[in-house]
């Protein structure tokens, strides 16, 4: 089986699919033929969903013969980070705990839409367990390893999701970011990432992490894929009480707009130190593309993430209290001991970064006052090597896994939405440049993205594991 | 040279050195082969071994970094339910004195990985031979060097994690303590200075909306 049609962009496939020059199902069985040869050495998928792809692309065939139209991305293959619910199957959130879950009855609404948008999905992706993770080295999945090398991690805790892109498993994969979950796979991986801002991309049959601060996202190989994802997935749902009940206009039409006379500043102080030499190359070649001449320091960003730590902890402690309770030596030790501690915080840390949180929301809107887009770098370190213990930044050795979110975490604190844009040097590992926005300025951010997409400084191609 | 030893009948039939002889060389290598072999099933955590090396009975006790364990009931309870990690477990200084044939005091400096961490150990075994069992642990004793900087780094999360997993209910397994101490602290550090900081009047109880 040849698996030239599984590496094609997703606008590609479903541009050929609708045109009648490509079957859906030879696009399915090409991916599923590179997943079943190159998923042993990534570990990328814990559920390969052969069965529901190729029924998804007969049906895109099918409709496309009797002249139905197939959907926007019609054949177009991906997959999902195994928290999101499909149907007859069980939503492990990486964990074994779940494993005795029955399987969910429907697809989380998100899986539905893009279904429905003719998308056909190829399975479901390795995770740290219950997302509370940067690495996904999973206690019962095992680590997923990072195409570009298999002796590295490929980030988390959506990082089987980053694998499967990266490594040519399916166009795009739906991804969730709580911390970076979306940003720092996108950043070891060297792919697109797309966290919309909270409650902009409905959660109803995804299994929740932290609840206030969760984002569904996408991670892909191409900017196209990005906007047809999100624009597929949007929209109100009364099954998530956060989901925005305003529809944005569709990203896609306007991908090709350029960017005018947006203001975009880079971000000096927290972000600004500690760079190594391949998170310097990446900063220096994003901001020269867009001609960025202008800096700008958040207030306080370092509390902004503290309190972003203290809420995650906080809420997923408590969400998995009873789960804790009855099951803790069935937890992988990894996440266990951070979810109980998370579960005895006392009140008042909690009510302290809630409070915080109002206040930064308030300043952060006098910083988009003064530019439109900030840009930041997605992670201090390039991918680590599995187990890994610490890193050096700016000259001091420190723990790896808290600190993998540094550049991360203080964004997620109000939900702003944020692009991922990978940056690739000869020689060196990729990294991801951070493009944040204000709330709804998802498209905005796309546009930056496909500009820089074009001017060749970002990319991301597939990558042959060794 | 001549040997020495002084014995006289106790009041309950036994019998006690009174002048026990020093490390009798023949006593100090049987010893201290099996606290060879104690090291070796403690590094791989072999539970039922272990087991085999304690005295079986309500008499035996051992105190731990995080318990105390009182019969060997509750000792063996104990090592079923932990999850370790003794892989890197070495040796650094060995000490053991044998009284007589029957009595022997094992006290062992060690370093093991602990979270990351690098921990300095001390354990103590008091070994006795009993006549039907042969050599046994009747009480041992496992702690770590404290020093200044680690305990000022835990400040209150030793003590304030398990009472508030108490006051929750939620059932805190021995063997996950130290960690959730650990996490405790590392997170009431990095929420130091944002509690420290001083918000301009803000509602008290604000729910986050994007």
């Amino acid at each position: 089986m040849s698996e030239d049609l599984a590496l094609l962009p997703g606008a590609v496939v479903a541009a050929n699919v609708r045109a009648g020059r490509m079957k859906a199902e030879a696009v399915a069985a090409s991916v599923l033929a590179r997943i079943e040869r190159l998923n042993p050495t990534l570990n990328a998928f814990t559920l390969v969903s052969a069965e529901r792809a190729l029924r998804e692309a007969a049906a895109v065939d099918a409709a496309l013969a009797a002249g139905d139209d197939p959907g926007p991305l019609a054949g177009v293959p991906y997959s999902v980070k195994n928290l999101f619910d499909l149907a007859g199957e069980v939503t492990l959130a990486g964990s074994k705990i779940n494993r005795d879950h029955p399987p969910a009855t429907q697809d989380a609404t998100v899986v539905s839409r893009l279904a429905a948008a003719g998308a056909v999905c190829i399975g479901a992706t390795n995770m740290g367990e219950y997302a509370y993770d940067f690495v996904t080295v999973n206690a019962h999945y095992g680590a997923t390893r990072n195409p570009h090398d298999t002796t590295r991690s490929a980030g988390g805790s959506s990082g089987g999701s980053g694998a499967a892109v990266a490594g040519g498993l399916g166009a795009f994969s739906l991804g969730s970011d709580t911390n970076g979950s979306v940003r720092v796979p996108g950043s070891f991986c060297g792919i697109w990432g797309l966290k919309p801002a909270y409650g902009r991309l409905t959660r109803a049959g995804a299994f929740l992490f932290a609840g206030s601060l969760d984002t569904v996202g996408v991670l892909g190989r191409d900017v196209n894929d990005l906007a047809a994802a999100f624009d597929a997935m949007a929209g109100p749902d009364p099954r998530d009480p956060v989901c925005a009940a305003d529809d944005l206009p569709p990203l896609s039409p306007g991908l090709d707009h350029g960017l005018g006379d947006v203001r975009i500043a880079a971000l000096g102080g927290y972000f600004a130190r500690g760079w190594i030499p391949e998170v310097a190359a990446a900063m220096a070649a994003v901001t020269e593309a867009l001609g960025v001449t202008a800096r700008l320091e958040l207030p306080k960003p370092e509390l902004a993430r503290a309190a972003a730590y203290a809420i995650t902890g906080t809420e997923g402690g408590e969400f998995h209290r009873a789960r804790l309770m009855a099951r803790a030596a069935d937890f992988d030790p990894a996440a266990r001991d951070r979810f109980i501690a998370g579960a005895l915080a006392p009140a008042a840390w909690y009510l302290q970064a809630q409070r915080f949180r109002a206040w930064w929301k308030a300043q952060m809107a006098e910083v988009f006052a003064q530019a439109d887009i900030l840009i930041a770098p997605a992670t201090p370190m390039v991918a680590p090597n599995i187990g890994d213990e610490t890193f050096v930044y700016d000259g001091v050795e420190m723990p790896l896994r808290p600190n993998i979110g540094l550049f991360t975490q203080p964004i997620t604190l109000i939900g702003l939405p944020v692009v991922a844009a990978p940056v690739h040097a000869a020689g060196s590992l990729p990294t991801a440049v951070q493009l944040i926005g204000r709330p709804g300025s998802e498209g905005l951010l796309l546009r930056a993205a496909k500009v820089l997409e074009a001017s060749g400084v970002c990319a991301a191609p597939v990558v042959e594991p060794d | 040279m001549v040997r020495r030893r002084l014995r006289r009948r106790n009041p309950w039939g036994g019998s006690v050195a009174v002048n026990p002889e020093i490390n009798r060389p023949d006593v100090l290598a049987e010893v201290k082969a099996l606290i060879r072999d104690y090291d070796r099933a403690l590094i791989a955590n072999d539970v039922s071994v272990l087991e085999g090396y304690f005295w079986p009975s309500a008499h035996a006790l051992r105190y731990g970094v995080t318990e105390e364990l009182y019969g060997a009931e509750a000792i063996s309870a104990f090592r079923k339910a932990r999850v370790v990690n003794f892989a890197d477990r070495k040796t650094l200084r060995e000490t053991i004195l044998t009284l007589g044939d029957a009595l022997a005091i094992a006290n062992v400096e060690f370093s093991l990985t602990v979270f990351g961490g690098l921990r300095h150990g001390r354990q103590s075994q008091v070994w006795v031979k009993f006549p039907d069992l042969g050599w046994r642990i009747v009480s041992a004793h496992v702690s770590h060097r404290v020093t200044p900087g680690i305990a000022k780094a835990f400040g209150a999360a030793p003590a304030y994690g398990p009472a508030a997993a108490q006051l929750l209910g939620v059932m805190l397994d021995p063997a996950h303590l130290p960690g959730v101490v650990h996490d405790l602290d590392v997170m009431a550090k990095v929420v130091a200075p944002l509690m420290a900081f001083d918000l301009p009047d803000e509602e008290p109880a604000p729910v986050f909306v994007p």
